[in-house]
């Protein structure tokens, strides 16, 4: 019986005690950022989104081995002797372009793996644009910073090395042979 | 070595159901979408009125092939992949993966670098804790501590930004250190925070823990005896809460926490019964005090310890390691988290076996269930604290 | 038949049906606002400027215009009757609500006896949308509704029943009028501590008539999901929204004339009597009923944002065992009271 009132008489205080704390809370300032007219703070480490800087891409591939998702398409072509496409920060020649530089967003774990792989921190994590995007295709990135033009020559350029590298090699392992094949 | 014993939980319909079609009986499915469940997980709920007679999880929802994929994965890169196990505590996840990978590589880390992963993991407890118990708030009904926590748990996500570069998933813990250094300040802003959170830990006892309401609909409810949970294989805070005091990081101290002082709380049976769902809730209230303590003494050893390489251990290369097998244990965030690592001297595990603490607590629901009442029946899951991405793998 | 009774009449149903209407819209922006500020947050903030004051007018407005989605295996005609019925059930019972001396639908002579007995049919439209849902979770909805809003209708009407001694009548008005003079004169505080129990009873039973938290078992929406009214969307949801605010005022507006003054000003000098200025008088009494009203109102959504939730048998529990027995022992002493002082 008297279990009766001390949990009657608990339950009221009890009540009474929640409903001054939501009431203290109610003068509170509020915590809400309003974005996106007030900002969150960003820090330097945050993990927003993947910028590669091709200018001083050393093309060593270390971010494509390193992913666990395998994110990065990264085709490159060896630069001509003679021809120069800057320094990388490490004071040696870049030597390689880059044709293509690919970052698949959408498949991103933002893991971190690859931005610290990279040895001329050409690949950094940069703070988003604000852009959402409407498909998934415009999640793919390419980060190549060579136009249309140099591109093509550069393709044309490793197409017609290529095509003579096999020409030279098919010469070389067939017997040279210039006559004709029977002779009756 | 003991028999293996009879399990007495019907796994199927029940004979009378084929019979009794006008049977007072309701298959009810509490599915994968359900405010409650705590993740993908579908319950099936066989009830008499509102009385539950038979509770069946059904998993994999949310099954990702982590062991799987470990062994396609080198050493370093399984790492991202062990902070989505358990989500909401991904610090503690990572250090029970590296930990078992220096033991077995012989690797040796700083004092600086084991205080810095105590701090992190530490930190990220009381921010599984504080989403655990805000949640079981909201399964009770209360709306309101719910989101005072989540307020709270922000700073600690705030904080963890600054430090890793990321609030949930943090590739933070690396085999052999860390991935960076502290940052400037950052000691002094997790200072601030923990005196912020101190008034915060008693404002939620006020406003939920002791309230009356609240101590009707968890206290006496879903009662799991110690002998049960051990049998059963049910670690950390929900075997606490039986009144079992077992931690790890007591048992079989790592990464330093031996030289730390803190306390073990146990369930007492303050709401009617040792074990039941308020004893589980209390411990975890009682486990984020102690993390923050054990918080506040990382914060003032790392003050006074000069600065070091975080990276200096980590090896040069993975592509040739030391051959052999480990079974290494931490108390994630859940309870015992072991990894069971076989190598073969490459660059990927052989094997990879994750042992998750909430598969366990999990699967002690279908015991518990029968004669609950649905109410009951979201008060105990919402008590054993699960996380699929912990349950699925 | 004179005309002007019923043209009377036609005037108070549309203007009743335009007072629920503005007031589930603020009392819908003022409960997002409340549980906001108490939660630190800031609520709706931007549709129409100052502090998202047309948000649920845009939120109405989102719900005409979708779908309207009958699952098929519905009962057809119970699904789409139900939200009426909840809502008939709440709004018939506005007829007996006294706004001010001149102004109520109907003074009939058994105005609570009406009250209650009318406000009980809501739950046969919950039972309606439970099963005609065909959905075992809305099932369980309506039954625990059912259970609860049945049994908390006996603790409703025994401390209904102190005032009623006290003013030897059942009408409204009557109940009204003898609170008359300041709130010292006030039901509440009469016949100290009698009518204050049979206050607090009466707001916590009509909490569980209207399945407001620590009660919204029925809606428990982390258990049920919404409860009876989970298959429902767009208008017909609306409606059930708009009935439960509704019967929110009701029975805010049920204890403010019995036992909180009606509508009487709180001091004698603010009051303008009927026979003075009956445009005047019409006006202030239904602005200081409004008041009480809406801080009952108020009180309602600050319990809602304060305690969790009670288990079905606990809700019981505290009605027949807590409530039934306290009433019980009320309304006898307060009969020996007004015995012994006659």
């Amino acid at each position: 019986m008297a279990g009766y009132f001390t949990d009657l008489w608990i339950g009221v205080t009890t009540v009474l005690q929640g409903m001054w704390v939501t009431f203290v809370h109610l003068f509170q300032p509020r915590v809400t950022v309003q974005y996106p007219r007030e900002q969150v703070p960003m820090y330097s480490r945050t993990r927003a989104t993947l910028v590669n800087h091709a200018e001083i891409c050393g093309y060593c591939l270390s971010c494509k081995r390193v992913c666990p998702v395998n994110i990065f398409t990264i085709v490159g072509a060896r630069a001509e002797t003679g021809e120069d496409l800057g320094l990388l920060p490490d004071g040696k020649p870049k030597k390689m372009h880059i044709l293509e530089f690919k970052i698949d967003m959408s498949k991103c774990v933002y893991c971190g793996l690859c931005v610290d792989a990279c040895d001329t921190q050409s690949l950094r994590w940069e703070q988003p644009q604000e852009k959402p995007v409407f498909s998934r295709r415009e999640l793919l990135h390419d980060f190549s910073d060579m136009t249309e033009e140099a591109k093509r020559r550069v393709r044309e350029r490793e197409e017609a090395r290529k095509a003579a590298k096999a020409a030279a090699a098919k010469a070389a392992a067939a017997p040279s042979t210039p006559s004709s094949p029977s002779q009756s | 070595m003991t028999e293996p014993r009879e399990l007495n939980i019907p796994l199927g319909p029940l004979p009378s159901d084929v019979e009794d079609v006008h049977g007072e009986r309701m298959i009810l499915q509490m599915g994968p979408q359900h405010p409650a469940t705590h993740g993908v997980l579908r319950i099936e709920l066989e009830t008499d009125g509102e009385m539950a007679v038979r509770a069946v999880p059904h998993i994999g929802y949310l099954h990702r092939c982590f062991e799987k994929v470990a062994e396609n994965m080198q050493w370093p890169q399984i790492v991202p992949y062990t902070d989505r196990l358990d989500y909401l505590g991904s610090m503690n996840n990572a250090l029970g993966y590296v930990l078992a990978c220096e033991k077995l590589f012989g690797i040796e880390v700083s004092e600086r670098v084991r205080a810095i992963r105590v701090l992190a993991a530490e930190l990220n407890r009381v921010a599984s804790h504080l989403v655990a118990v805000g949640t079981y708030g909201l399964d009770i009904g209360a709306w309101t501590p719910f989101l005072f926590l989540f307020q709270q748990r922000e700073h600690i996500l705030d904080l963890f930004d600054e430090l890793s570069g990321s609030r949930l998933l943090y590739n933070y813990i690396w085999i052999g250190g860390l991935s960076h250094d502290l940052p400037d300040g950052w000691l002094k802003k997790v200072r601030d925070f923990l005196v912020y959170m101190q008034p915060k830990i008693p404002e939620l006892n006020t406003l939920l823990t002791y309230n009356k309401i609240f101590l009707e609909r968890t206290g006496k409810v879903a009662v799991l005896p110690a002998e049960t949970a051990i049998q059963w294989g049910v670690t950390g805070p929900n075997l606490r809460g039986s009144g079992v005091k077992w931690d790890l990081r007591k048992i079989e101290p790592y990464s330093g926490y031996e030289t730390y002082d803190f306390e073990i709380p146990t369930g007492t049976g303050e709401a009617g019964r040792v074990g039941d769902c308020f004893d589980r809730y209390v411990v975890r209230v009682r486990e984020m005090e102690q993390s923050l303590r054990i918080v506040e003494q990382a914060v003032q050893r790392l003050e006074r310890m000069p600065a070091d390489d975080v990276r200096a251990a980590i090896p040069k290369t993975f592509s040739k390691v030391p051959v052999g097998e480990i079974y290494f244990r931490t108390e994630a965030t859940k309870g015992e988290l072991g990894f069971y690592a076989v190598s073969d001297g490459k660059s990927k595990p052989y094997r990879l076996k994750c042992r998750t603490p909430s598969f366990c607590s999990l699967s002690v629901l279908s015991k518990m269930s029968p004669g609950l009442l649905i109410a009951d029946v979201v008060a105990l899951v919402g008590s054993l604290d699960i996380v699929l991405g912990e349950v699925d793998r | 038949m004179s005309l002007a009774p019923l043209v009377f009449s036609l005037l108070f149903v549309a203007g009743v049906i335009g007072y629920i209407a503005v007031f589930a819209l603020l009392a819908i922006w003022l409960e997002r606002k409340v549980s906001a500020h108490m939660q630190d947050r800031l609520g709706p903030m931007e549709t129409g400027g100052w502090h998202g004051w047309s948000q649920t007018l845009a939120d109405l407005m989102k719900l005409l215009l979708k779908e309207d989605i009958i699952p098929t295996a519905a009962d057809n005609f119970l699904f789409r009757v139900a939200p009426y019925v909840v809502f008939v059930g709440s709004f018939a019972a506005w007829a007996v609500l006294p706004f001010a001396a001149n102004l109520i639908g109907t003074n009939i002579n058994i105005g609570v006896f009406y009250l209650v007995a009318v406000s009980s049919t809501v739950v046969i439209g919950i039972l309606m949308a439970g099963w005609a849902s065909n959905n075992k979770w809305a099932m369980y909805g309506a039954m625990r509704s059912a259970a609860q809003m049945v049994s908390y209708e006996i603790p409703i009407a025994l401390s209904l029943l102190v005032p009623i001694l006290l003013a030897g009548s059942l009408s409204m008005q009557d109940l009204v009028k003898i609170q008359a003079g300041g709130f010292w004169h006030w039901t509440v505080l009469r016949n100290f501590p009698f009518p204050f129990i049979a206050f607090v009873i009466y707001f916590w039973a009509s909490l569980a008539e209207v399945n407001r938290t620590p009660f919204d078992i029925p809606e428990a929406e982390s258990e049920l999901v919404a409860g009876y009214h989970v298959e429902y969307s767009g208008m017909r949801f609306a409606m059930f929204f708009l009935s439960e605010y509704a019967n929110m005022f009701l029975v805010s507006g049920v204890v403010t004339a019995v036992f909180l003054g009606g509508w009487h000003a709180p001091l004698p000098a603010l009051e303008i009597a009927a026979e003075t200025s009956a445009l005047g008088h019409a006006i202030t009494g239904a602005m200081w009923f409004s008041i009480k009203a809406i801080s009952l109102v108020l009180l309602q959504m600050w319990l809602r944002w304060t305690l969790p939730r009670l288990r079905v048998d606990q809700l019981m529990h505290i009605c027949w065992k807590v409530f039934l027995p306290f009433s019980f022992v009320n309304v006898l002493l307060v009969s020996l009271w007004a015995a012994l002082s006659r």
